[in-house]
């Protein structure tokens, strides 16, 4: 085999590698044809809804989402001591079965203009061989609470594992880690 | 006249050793040394860690209040023993004629592979300012030097190295405390992910530490994480910490049941009643110790300040680490039990610097800005009318 054959197959074979070895991540996206972003200025961050079995999938994730929030410094976020407090004295257990009433209430009580309120799908580690990897699936919506109108929404995963680690067991992320950095492309999306 | 001047000498002579002997009343610079809380589980770990913890502000130069303190404590009702609250505080002070009051908590007295020994430790005047406080977490794998030698086989040869290096910055009576920054992040490792308001640290500010709701499977994880947290706080120069029995006196007396699950119009209800509008929450997701046994100790949680007066967060940050993510050269360096561990995240915790707006964002707070203008000078200028509201049609 000649020198060149051999660097050829070399690129090759790594290329077959790395492309067998990269993370996985799927990103859907909806933005209303009339949104106006720039109209809002304060929001609040209602419960995540989790469909893991890790109990605290939602409650960690909706932290994650807050504190990304906050660090973006585009909107004045309501503190979530009176989110709980309202929400519970209207009986609210899930931000799904909010109508259009209720988000206006909600607007009202927290002057707020939108409210930010999500599922967790995926919130797990798998095993392939001797590497766990994260798999997280975060949606988003983004509520205008005068009219109970969806004005964005986004759902990303995150799964697998990367390059290094999958070659050389480097470099893992934790669940924590995958999902700031989906709340982050997500908020991304949002900034547009 | 003749006769006061040659009694002058005398007198001054009197006078010097007067204040020599401490015989001045209030000037004595005594400490009473409360029995350590023990939440341990070991029964003799209070007592093998409070003489010696006692014997080493002796060496210090502190005289120790005399006389058993336990009836005293009966006698007040005290049923926590990390702080006392004012009332009871001041008495047991007068009574000893102390001007201080030592108090410790023993987290873990292990014996096993990998002994350990850890425990806080605070001196408040009668004022119940922290004037020193301190955590240490010391294992045999820590202690023992080359080859293993001296290696300290159980948890009473580890207590003299543990109040050693716990004492290590106890101040001298009328010296202020040296400070107690916990260690830092590991060289290699990302730091804490956590976002501070700007324009928050303003000045010194009183600040109260709520007790972390613990979603984990340690039933200790709760208390090392708050007094540690305490501890590292009352390090920073911008925060007054409140003292917990202040705080739960105040809690009672505003008729709080429970600090889990509060609500922001009790907090300022507190708030009032402290002086403090500071208020620290978080949540303990994962807490794993390995004291005594081989494994690796591990940590999740996360925190946020809330500013009460103005309804806003002004700090978060979340953070997760194990154990053997602090090893360092030659293999050495990490956290081997989880005081040590959170004691470790803590600090980092407390020196975090927030995040930096991405340009994204920074590009859309003055896209907004530019449209709000416009629309205001549209408005203005009657081009476009009052502003409708989301359904309501033109008139």
């Amino acid at each position: 085999m000649t020198r060149r054959n051999f660097l050829l197959c070399t690129i090759a074979l790594l290329l077959v590698l790395t492309g067998g070895a990269c993370r996985s991540t799927r990103q859907t996206q909806y933005l209303h044809k009339n949104a106006d972003l720039g109209a809002i200025q304060r929001v609040a961050v209602l419960p995540f809804e989790n469909l893991t079995t890790e109990r605290s999938a939602s409650e960690k994730v909706q932290k994650i989402f807050q504190m990304e929030l906050l660090a973006l410094d585009v909107f004045d976020v309501a503190e979530p001591g009176q989110v709980t407090k309202i929400l519970r004295a209207a009986g609210m257990t899930s931000p799904e079965a909010l109508g259009e009433k209720e988000f206006q209430k909600l607007g009202q009580e927290l002057k707020v203009d939108a409210v930010f309120y999500g599922t967790v799908v995926d919130f797990a580690e798998t095993r392939t061989g001797s590497t766990s990897t994260p798999e997280v699936t975060i949606q988003v919506r983004l509520v205008e609470t005068q009219t109970g109108a969806t004005i964005w929404s986004t759902s990303h995963t995150r799964a697998g594992a990367g390059v290094s680690t999958r070659l050389f067991g480097l470099g893992g992320e934790s669940l924590t880690q995958a999902a700031r950095r989906v709340v982050r492309k997500e908020l991304a999306t949002l900034l547009e | 006249m003749k006769t006061s001047f040659r009694l002058l000498p005398a007198f001054i002579v009197a006078l010097s050793l007067a204040i020599a002997t401490g015989a001045i009343a209030g000037e004595t610079p005594s400490i009473v040394v409360l029995p350590f809380e023990n939440v341990s589980g070991v029964a003799a770990a209070p007592r093998e860690l409070g003489t010696r913890v006692a014997q080493a502000a002796a060496e210090r130069g502190w005289t120790l209040a005399t006389g058993d303190v336990e009836p005293l404590l009966e006698q007040e009702r005290v049923r926590y023993l990390d702080t006392l609250e004012e009332g009871p505080r001041r008495r047991i002070l007068e009574s000893t004629g102390a001007t201080a009051m030592l108090t410790g908590t023993i987290f873990t007295f292990a014996d096993g592979r990998n002994p350990v020994v850890a425990l806080v430790a605070r001196l408040v005047d009668a004022d119940g300012a922290f004037l020193w406080s301190q955590v240490i977490a010391v294992s045999a794998d820590d202690d023992e030097s080359l080859f293993g030698l001296r290696r300290k086989s159980d948890a009473v040869g580890l207590a003299d190295v543990a109040v050693r290096a716990l004492m290590r910055t106890f101040p001298r009576p009328g010296e202020d405390a040296r400070s107690t920054r916990g260690p830092s992040k590991p060289l290699l490792l990302g730091g804490v992910h956590a976002y501070r308001a700007e324009g928050a640290a303003t000045g010194r500010r009183r600040v109260c530490v709520l007790p972390f709701e613990n979603q984990s499977q340690a039933g200790d994880a709760t208390r090392i994480v708050h007094d540690t947290l305490i501890v590292r706080l009352a390090g920073d120069p911008m925060f007054e910490v409140v003292d917990p029995a202040e705080l739960r006196a105040a809690a009672r007396e505003r008729r709080v049941g429970s600090f889990r699950g509060i609500t922001t119009p009790d907090l300022k209800r507190i708030a009032e009643t402290v002086g403090a509008t500071l208020f620290v929450q978080g949540t303990i997701y994962r807490f794993v110790e390995v004291a005594g046994r081989a494994g690796d100790p591990e940590i999740d949680l996360e925190l946020s300040m809330l500013d009460v007066d103005s309804g806003r967060i002004v700090w978060a940050a979340q953070h997760e680490r194990r154990g053997s993510d602090y090893i360092g050269l030659l293999l050495l360096g990490a956290a081997t039990n989880g005081v040590a561990l959170t004691d470790r995240v803590v600090s980092e915790l407390a020196e975090s610097k927030g995040m930096t707006a991405p340009q994204a964002a920074r590009a859309f707070v003055a896209a907004r800005a530019a449209r709000n203008a416009t629309v205001k000078e549209k408005e203005t200028t009657s081009e476009l009318g009052p502003r409708r509201k989301p359904g309501e049609s033109k008139k």
